[in-house]
């Protein structure tokens, strides 16, 4: 990039938020997944900056690629064609919380945890817990769609936006949807803006919906001897009326990795475990806590364990909090990957990811959120292997395909980004594509917002 | 300092989660990735790899840590950043040498105390001559060349008389209690040459409960700034002096009241090891052996011995990083202070983030150090406490000025002060 053209956008921000010395253009070159070369690196603080930054950049024909906390395991924040890397993170002012419309409005900067506490401090409470909360951001949170394990009962972060701020790729202003529950007017532009992965627009500002607190929750830890009896168990529970919060899965092989690295007294005869967690008031809960252990005593179950109070439900968690820091702590790379499938062809991704990673000779453990579906196998991997990458590389593929057959999607919550692209045909078809460009085409004719990634045609191949 | 390899696998296995960015205490006062935790393990991989330079920028991304170690405490695969940050220190000492200032205070001062003193007295003299601003008025801004390199930080004024000219070298117990054997205390600079207070109070409460305190002459600076600023050869004459001068004694106990000299004489003399042989190694293990922080030895013991008076008093405890972090120090210091008559603990939310003051940290990078100070005020603030306790000489300066440029009315104290307060027969 030209030095004049660098004054030009250090004019709009101030020489403390415009960076382009080789260490900042390399902290702020990638994600948790792959690495690009950005030219420069801006820092916004109000929505006229950004769309100052958007009209020169547009004018000039400079990429701009959106960055919240740079969580995101697919590439969606790596500036994989150079230009502008535009930092949201010091937009991160909460703009407002109301108890009497249960809305919260945030800059896009916000921690997700933080917006977590403060909505709890009033009784109110927003829903998504991606797993990365304690540091995501919500405006990277509406960007990717982005879930969690207690989606199952409350849905995910396009379930609670109301409206959002968006600035377009000329620098115009677009405001979608309103304060109000109930909004038909035109295209829901929110939701086509959520999950967009930064290539239509850069959210300024996001007012979500709240809902109350739950009072209370419980949790029953239960493990089974084959997976169709876990995922039986998982049609039984909806069966009868209760939509848990949660309703985790770990399969054997992550039961027998961790035991292996963190002696927790995991039990690793068991095919499959599922950690079940209900809330809300405490009557409720009770009841379904107790028709849910009766369901567990009563069918082919190993074991069950249930929490009476918040301290013993959270000792049931250890073996799928903890477990998965031994795994990164013990292997030299992992990918996690979130292919989702309806509930009932749980069992058949699961047997068949095996199958498949025994053929191609890759270790592999399986986690999931079994309650939707959205599973987490999770390969270890050594980065320097190439000729390892490249098996796995075909792995996913037959993974993929036999998961779009289940009728399911390549991404639960992940997102495309960089890392999915080339698995993009096996379940998009081309008029999908073309219907995704067209949009692209009409809100960023230059193709400047975050280029490179899903909806290009060229392959980019990142570097790591 | 250490193995490339080893450093290199350590860096390596960050995987850029980012987790650490929500315990980063710089990362949360600057807002740039490249000054927070993850960004600077990233920016420190490109050059151990070769991809990144030595600039300006880079000796900034290294200097603005505080080593509070906070990021390692989060990080999901344990990535140990101090060892990474220290080694890259390491490089840029040995590749670019050190600013004039530190190589004159490292390499002739700190082995030196009587040289030491004489320094301290003389700025000790321009001190005195300037004018405070009234709301330091507890407080002495450097002299101004000093002290317009440091952003108007304050210091606190040098003491009168140091430590060793105060108190003798070997203190009897108190003839009223019952003899429990000998210990000696390592003062640390600061404690020998301004807050000297402290080190008397710890004198009293020890002879109060019946030992004898030994106090050597010959110790000198424990070298954490030499160390952690990456002068790993100016870090080892200090240890070897210091090993030598507790040697001579024969007392198996040797308490700190710094949180950082007792993590640098304990985990920081342990890198030094391999760099050491023959006697002297022997003597530094033995007083890596040895050492013990004074709240932790007064909690494993049968404290007091009567009953101890009665203070009423509200207080928060906060938890240095290199007790907290460094040597695993937390329930502790708490047990005693609950232990004491009257005494209320408070916790304050994160009783365990840096305060900012990371020793020299506070003078190079004021900004952020009073950023990151003003977080811990607002903190304590919440408590309500009248008396923040802490076991740290560098959290008490730093406490102490934030919290009177943020017009928090609140009485620092040294655990120590705190016991002493609830003697039955006071020391002095």
């Amino acid at each position: 990039m030209k030095r004049s053209l660098i004054r030009r956008f250090r004019k709009i921000v101030g020489p403390e938020r415009c960076l382009h010395s080789p260490e900042d253009l390399y902290a702020y070159s990638h994600d948790c997944y792959a690495r690009g070369n950005p030219e420069l690196v801006l820092l916004p603080r109000t929505r006229e900056e950004v769309s100052s930054i958007l009209k020169l950049a547009h004018k000039e024909g400079i990429p701009v690629t959106p960055r919240g906390a740079a969580t995101s395991l697919s590439g969606m924040t790596t500036p994989v064609r150079g230009g502008i890397v535009l930092a949201m993170n010091q937009m991160n002012r909460i703009l407002e919380v109301s108890t009497e419309d249960r809305l919260a409005v945030v800059e896009p900067g916000v921690v997700t945890l933080r917006l977590h506490q403060t909505v709890e401090s009033v009784g109110l409470f927003y829903p998504p817990d991606p797993a990365s909360y304690s540091i995501s951001f919500i405006g990277g949170n509406v960007a990717t769609n982005a879930g969690g394990p207690r989606c199952l009962k409350y849905g995910v972060t396009r379930d609670y936006l109301l409206g959002l701020e968006v600035v377009l790729a000329d620098g115009e202003v677009l405001r979608t949807g309103s304060r109000a529950v109930k909004d038909v007017t035109g295209y829901d532009l929110t939701r086509l803006m959520c999950g967009s992965e930064g290539t239509l627009g850069v959210i300024t500002q996001v007012t979500v919906r709240l809902i109350p607190k739950p009072e209370t929750k419980r949790t029953i830890l239960t493990t089974y001897r084959t997976l169709e009896e876990a995922s039986e168990m998982v049609s039984r529970i909806i069966g009868a009326g209760i939509l848990p919060t949660t309703l985790e899965f770990m399969d054997q092989a992550y039961l027998r990795t961790v035991e292996e690295i963190m002696h927790l007294g995991l039990p690793t005869e068991a095919a499959a475990m599922l950690l079940i967690e209900v809330d809300g008031f405490e009557e409720t809960v009770e009841r379904q806590a107790r028709i849910v252990e009766d369901f567990c005593r009563r069918f082919h179950v190993l074991d069950v364990a249930v929490g009476r109070d918040p301290e013993e439900s959270d000792r049931l968690w250890i073996g799928r909090r903890i477990g998965t820091v031994g795994l990164m702590r013990s292997s030299k790379f992992m990918i996690s990957h979130d292919a989702t499938v309806p509930t009932s062809q749980i069992p058949r991704l699961v047997t068949e990811t095996h199958r498949l990673a025994a053929e191609y000779g890759i270790k592999l453990v399986i986690l999931g959120h079994a309650g939707d579906g959205n599973m987490h196998p999770i390969f270890l991997l050594d980065p320097d292997n190439e000729e390892e990458m490249a098996r796995f590389h075909r792995l996913s593929r037959e993974m993929f395909r036999i998961t779009v057959e289940c009728g399911g999607t390549l991404s639960g919550e992940h997102g495309i980004g960089l890392e999915k692209r080339p698995f993009l045909n096996l379940q998009v078809d081309a008029v999908g594509m073309r219907t995704m460009r067209a949009i692209k085409k009409a809100l960023d004719p230059k193709g400047i917002l975050n280029p490179g990634k899903f909806l290009d045609e060229e392959p980019t191949s990142p570097g790591r | 300092m250490f193995p490339k390899e080893e450093v290199l696998r350590e860096a390596n296995r960050c995987s850029s989660c980012g987790f650490c960015l929500s315990v980063c205490p710089v990362y949360q006062a600057v807002g740039i990735e490249t000054l927070g935790s993850r960004g600077r393990m990233d920016v420190i991989r490109g050059l151990l790899h070769g991809e990144l330079a030595l600039s300006s920028r880079m000796e900034e991304v290294l200097s603005s840590c505080l080593l509070c170690m906070a990021c390692q405490f989060s990080c999901p695969p344990g990535v140990t950043a101090q060892k990474v940050i220290l080694e890259a220190r390491h490089r840029a000492v040995s590749q670019k040498g050190l600013p004039l200032l530190k190589r004159l205070a490292f390499r002739r001062l700190l082995p030196d105390r009587k040289a030491l003193s004489k320094a301290l007295r003389a700025a000790s003299a321009l001190q005195r001559r300037r004018s405070n601003p009234s709301h330091l008025e507890e407080l002495r801004p450097l002299p101004s060349l000093l002290g317009a390199l440091s952003g108007g930080r304050a210091l606190p004024p040098i003491a009168q008389r140091a430590l060793s000219q105060r108190i003798p070298a070997r203190i009897p117990p108190s003839e009223k209690a019952q003899r429990r054997g000998s210990v000696a205390i390592f003062s640390g600079c600061y404690l020998e040459f301004v807050d000297t207070p402290v080190a008397e109070a710890a004198v009293g409460v020890l002879t109060s409960l019946g030992y004898e305190v030994l106090l050597p002459r010959d110790q000198v600076c424990c070298g954490a700034p030499v160390l952690y600023s990456g002068d790993l050869e100016g870090a080892l004459p200090l240890a070897k002096l210091n090993a030598k001068a507790f040697a001579r004694h024969g007392v198996d106990t040797v308490l700190t009241l710094c949180a950082t000299c007792g993590s640098a004489l304990k985990e920081g003399y342990g890198i030094l090891l391999p760099h050491l042989e023959g006697r002297e190694l022997e003597e530094v293990e033995a007083l890596r052996g040895s050492v013990e922080d004074l709240g932790r030895f007064l909690a494993s013991t049968e404290l007091w011995q009567g009953q101890p008076r009665r203070t009423e008093l509200k207080v928060t405890y906060h938890d240095p990083c290199h007790h907290v972090r460094g040597m695993g120090i937390q329930s502790e210091p708490r047990s005693l202070i609950q232990g004491l008559p009257g005494v209320e603990l408070v916790e304050m939310t994160e009783p365990a983030r840096c305060c900012g003051g990371g020793g020299t940290f506070s003078l190079t990078h004021p900004r952020i150090s009073l950023e990151i100070g003003r977080w811990k005020i607002e903190d304590i603030r919440a408590t309500g406490a009248s008396a923040v306790v802490t076991s740290c000489p560098g959290c008490i300066l730093q406490i102490r000025e934030v919290a009177l440029r943020e017009g928090l009315q609140v009485e620092v104290l040294h655990l120590a002060q705190l016991l002493e307060r609830s003697l039955i027969r006071p020391f002095r």
